[in-house]
């Protein structure tokens, strides 16, 4: 009886392996990200209330007109469903960044207009189903839009 | 006997979705600084005592710095392991004082995800999920 055995040269399963581990590094160490950027606004917007220097703002006060909310997001949806001859894949992304646009939109060009108090809430979204993988990251941000005034003087006036 | 099977069905049921439900699916967060009495500008630009905005340019940027922190958390973002919310208002005030400057401007703030890591960690249940955030900005020195 002729028994005929099947062997991998050592050099084959070595290509193999070193593969895979790429395969797998890569994947691992993958990153996204998202990052919420203005500084092209020539105008200042600030995070915590105060826009001016040294709070030397006895002369100037600021009055709340409006609130002002948004998002920079990036998103990725990817499905696999099994065909007659195969897989088919499918992904869509999508990426925006309205942020500078909105402010401008809101206070471009407007001088005594700021924006103040901006919180940013990062937060992301993971969904993993086997066949439909789905992710969302954002940054949201809320904040108030400011008109600023110079204070007027309660001292009374002399002759 | 059928309803007590049927039951057992049930809060297995119940069970497995839970395991599933608490792996990961994302975290939140927010940034703040409502502390600080310097300017926190997203900007390059500050107000002056009469309302007129500076710019920030070479002269004016003093240093660099940057910010890290994770947070992490667990059943679709509604169990934070970690304080979700980031007061940066004393890290940026030490930037402030470690140069004697009056304002930080051209603030930015970055969510660093890893898909090796979420695509695990929304697959096998119990795992939480972990973000990055990143703060970067500039410490300016204007002329008073």
């Amino acid at each position: 009886m002729i028994r005929i055995e099947k062997t991998t040269p050592k050099s084959r399963r070595n290509v193999g392996f070193v593969s895979l581990m790429t395969a797998i590094l890569i994947f691992v160490s993958a990153c996204s990200s998202v990052v919420y950027d203005m500084r092209l606004l020539q105008q200042p917007v600030t995070m915590n209330c105060n826009p001016f220097l040294n709070e030397c703002h006895k002369e100037q006060q600021l009055t709340k007109i409006d609130t002002f909310m948004t998002e920079m997001k990036r998103g990725l949806v990817s499905s696999a469903a099994p065909t007659a001859t195969g897989t088919y894949t499918q992904s869509s992304s999508i990426r925006t960044n309205p942020i500078q646009n909105d402010a401008f939109l809101k206070i471009g060009g407007d001088s005594t207009l700021t924006i103040n108090n901006l919180e940013v809430h990062p937060q992301s979204m993971y969904v993993n189903l086997l066949f439909v993988l789905g992710l969302q990251e954002s940054i949201k941000s809320y904040g108030n839009i400011n008109k600023i005034e110079k204070k007027q003087s309660n001292e009374p006036k002399s002759n | 006997m059928n309803r007590k099977a049927t039951n057992l069905c049930f809060i297995a049921t119940l069970f497995i979705f839970g395991l599933f439900a608490s792996s990961c699916a994302g975290v939140k967060s927010t940034v703040m600084a409502p502390k600080i009495t310097e300017p926190v500008s997203y900007t390059g630009c500050v107000f002056d005592k009469e309302g007129r905005i500076l710019h920030a340019n070479e002269q004016t940027i003093v240093k660099s710095f940057m910010l890290k922190k994770s947070f992490w958390a667990m059943f679709y973002r509604q169990i934070s392991l970690t304080n979700p919310k980031w007061d940066i208002s004393e890290d940026l005030k030490k930037q402030i004082d470690e140069v004697d400057g009056n304002a930080i401007v051209n603030l930015r703030v970055k969510l660093v995800g890893n898909y090796g890591y979420w695509y695990l960690s929304a697959l096998v249940p119990i795992i939480p999920d972990v973000q990055k955030v990143i703060v970067e900005g500039d410490v300016a020195r204007f002329p008073e």
